[in-house]
């Protein structure tokens, strides 16, 4: 047993994707780097691994990464400076405001998702009503 | 702009039974391809003329700056290429096999190569005759991976590999692109690795590519749309629309040009959507070869 | 980067293939001490049988495994993915196989010399056996075209057992030459110009196939 662990270290990843997860890989990507950065793995000013040295720990295409990094550093997340790599931004307040961007997300979902199926905005803010009602009964 | 590793333009090739016609396809430096498509849609044909091993009737093809055919000699030797049908030797031993690759390349790199012995559990001093398939597979891939060529062309190179072997080599593939200079391409019906590690996606089926696009853009224009209708609801004539299937009130429609616009057509043409979901590249990989079945060429 | 690997062909080909070459080379060469140290006609002929049996294997194994095998078990894939030409792999291959047989040809040549010139038979037997000696390098050489160029397990099958029939009726077919069949009684040994134009068709021969494979070869266009 032994053996297979030491042969296996080399695979440590910092991230670990899912094959089956519905969502889109870069996705995945970016919300395990916002949970890195969230719960402070990865606190500000930390320089991120290359692109290229993160897509081969983690498998995942170059293409996807690269992605991933764009995406982030749109919602000021990261910072990228030319030639010298990505870093995590200097901002203190990025826990909540990581958290509040994954809500925002969330809600961007089911909004859409809402739509889709032809609800309004009432029926929707009644179903989250109830949501939060049954969580509440459930001593959530 | 980085380099081009490959480029095929109006590549064609003619035999008895099957026409290879207007391949055009370019790989990036620094880029993994992945090639997809049914069995005898023209993937090794078209990988072999990529190699210079088979000669095409029509068109030019590029490789690493080199012209093939005609420089096939001088692109061999920074090409790895590993394809399911070939073997090593089995009357030798692996060992046998990496002396003579030592002997050969320059660029062979030993210590990596003995790295890769111990990963993927090789006996060096053990007779390929004796080896199961899967290592036979994985001593193949050795031979390819320890030149450090800077562009590997493999033709389902992950077949009959157990899950943790398979693993073991996509990490060395993953290993590849570390290096901006260094290119793959690679066919595989393992749709699940081609989605995840590749960077372009290009679809061939039945001697002609149906797509060749960055895989980020590629699987954003499929969509499986769910709804529920009416029986008098039809989606014939919808633009976009690949597929349909429909059980009682229930179906769902397949597009490969999603944009909201093609969701609302579906809605106004009398349908409730009820789901609107992403495709994995099997599924796009089916819903393509069944619509070419049904297409009646002109 | 352009080193030719016809060398590095020729000496993995020997690595995979010394055993049975030397195998069969030491046959040879049993063959050929029992025809010398032997002084019977019994000694001769079981001598005699071991040699061309060593020679007739030999040329079979250099064909069959050599070339049509490794095609067919698809190592010829492995090589090809090297940085070499369809030219230097024939190349390679027919100066394997030239050089290997080479010796055991001499072996024979030197026997059947030895045993002619030594012995009670007639010194004009040299009439018959030159022109055979030649013949065996014609048979290998046309087998390793058939392998080579026509890349079928069927058809190299079908020449080697061609060659070997033919062998023989070929020896009855050089007896019916006139200069060739009065002399295997005589004494002495005459190299009369119908045996110079004989032996010269066959050097002809060999040169020929071998400049046609060669041709053949590099005319290919679809390797695998």
């Amino acid at each position: 047993m032994h053996t297979v662990y030491t042969q296996y270290t080399y695979m440590h990843s910092e991230l670990v994707i899912s094959q089956t997860d519905g969502r889109p890989m870069y996705q995945q990507v970016m919300e395990q780097i916002r949970q890195k950065i969230a719960v402070g793995d990865w606190p500000p000013g930390h320089e991120l691994p290359s692109i290229r040295a993160l897509a081969a720990s983690v498998k995942v295409s170059v293409i996807t990464v690269k992605r991933a990094y764009m995406e982030l550093e749109r919602e000021g997340l990261i910072v990228t400076q030319q030639g010298r790599g990505s870093f995590v931004a200097d901002d203190v307040s990025i826990g909540p405001k990581l958290q509040r961007e994954e809500l925002q997300h969330h809600l961007e979902e089911a909004v859409k998702r809402a739509r889709l199926l032809g609800m309004d905005l009432s029926e929707l803010l009644d179903m989250v009503r109830r949501i939060r009602a049954e969580m509440l009964k459930d001593g959530k | 702009m980085s380099e081009l590793a490959v480029k095929f333009q109006g590549v064609g090739k003619d035999y008895k039974h099957f026409h290879l016609r207007d391949i055009d396809f370019e790989l990036e430096e620094g880029r993994i391809m992945g090639f997809v498509g049914p069995n005898g849609a023209g993937k090794s044909t078209t990988i072999r003329i990529l190699l210079g091993l088979i000669h095409q009737d029509r068109g030019n093809v590029s490789v690493l700056g080199h012209a093939m055919p005609c420089d096939q000699v001088q692109a061999k030797w920074d090409i790895g290429f590993v394809s399911e049908d070939m073997r090593l030797y089995p009357q030798a031993t692996l060992a046998w096999h990496m002396k003579l690759m030592t002997s050969i390349y320059p660029k062979w790199d030993e210590d990596y190569a003995a790295r890769l012995v111990k990963r993927f559990e090789l006996r060096p001093q053990q007779i390929l005759k004796r080896f199961s398939h899967g290592e036979r597979t994985k001593a193949v891939l050795l031979m390819a991976l320890a030149r450090r060529p800077r562009l590997l062309v493999l033709d389902e190179p992950t077949t009959g590999l157990d899950p943790v072997a398979r693993r073991d080599v996509l990490h060395e593939f993953m290993d590849v692109v570390t290096d901006e200079r260094r290119s793959i391409l690679f066919s595989s019906h393992n749709t699940l690795d081609v989605e995840q590690i590749s960077d372009q996606i290009t679809f061939i089926d039945k001697g002609r590519i149906i797509r060749s696009q960055d895989k980020e853009t590629f699987l954003e224009q499929w969509r499986r749309v769910r709804f529920a209708a009416t029986g008098g609801f039809s989606a014939e004539g919808l633009p976009g629309i690949v597929e349909t299937v429909r059980s009682g009130h229930l179906g769902a429609v397949i597009t490969d040009v999603y944009s909201e616009e093609v969701v609302e057509r579906v809605k106004q043409a009398g349908a409730d959507i009820t789901a609107v979901e992403r495709m994995t590249l099997e599924e796009i990989f089916v819903a393509n070869v069944i619509r070419s079945r049904n297409e009646v060429r002109p | 980067m352009s080193k030719s690997l016809v060398m590095t062909l020729i000496r993995k080909d020997w690595d995979l293939f010394k055993k049975a070459i030397i195998a069969l080379t030491a046959l040879g060469f049993i063959g050929l001490a029992i025809v010398v140290l032997g002084h019977t006609q019994f000694t001769f002929i079981v001598g005699g049988i071991l040699l061309i049996t060593a020679i007739i294997i030999l040329g079979c194994v250099l064909v069959q495994a050599g070339i049509a095998v490794e095609r067919k078990d698809q190592s010829l894939a492995f090589i090809m993915s090297m940085p070499v030409t369809i030219r230097e792999y024939t190349s390679a291959k027919v100066i394997f196989c030239l050089s290997s047989y080479a010796v055991v040809w001499a072996l024979l040549i030197a026997a059947a010399t030895y045993v002619v010139m030594a012995s009670p038979i007639p010194d004009g037997m040299m009439a018959l056996f030159a022109p055979i000696f030649l013949e065996l390098p014609c048979l290998l050489v046309l087998m390793m075209a058939v392998a080579l160029v026509t890349e079928s397990t069927e058809a190299t099958v079908v020449a080697m057992t061609a060659c070997n029939i033919g062998f023989n009726f070929l020896i009855f077919a050089f007896i019916r030459i006139p200069d060739i069949g009065r002399q295997m009684a005589s004494e002495t040994f005459e190299m009369t110009p119908q045996i110079h134009a004989l032996l010269g068709a066959e050097i002809l021969f060999i040169v020929v196939t071998l400049a046609l494979t060669l041709y053949l070869q590099s005319r290919k266009t679809d390797f695998i």
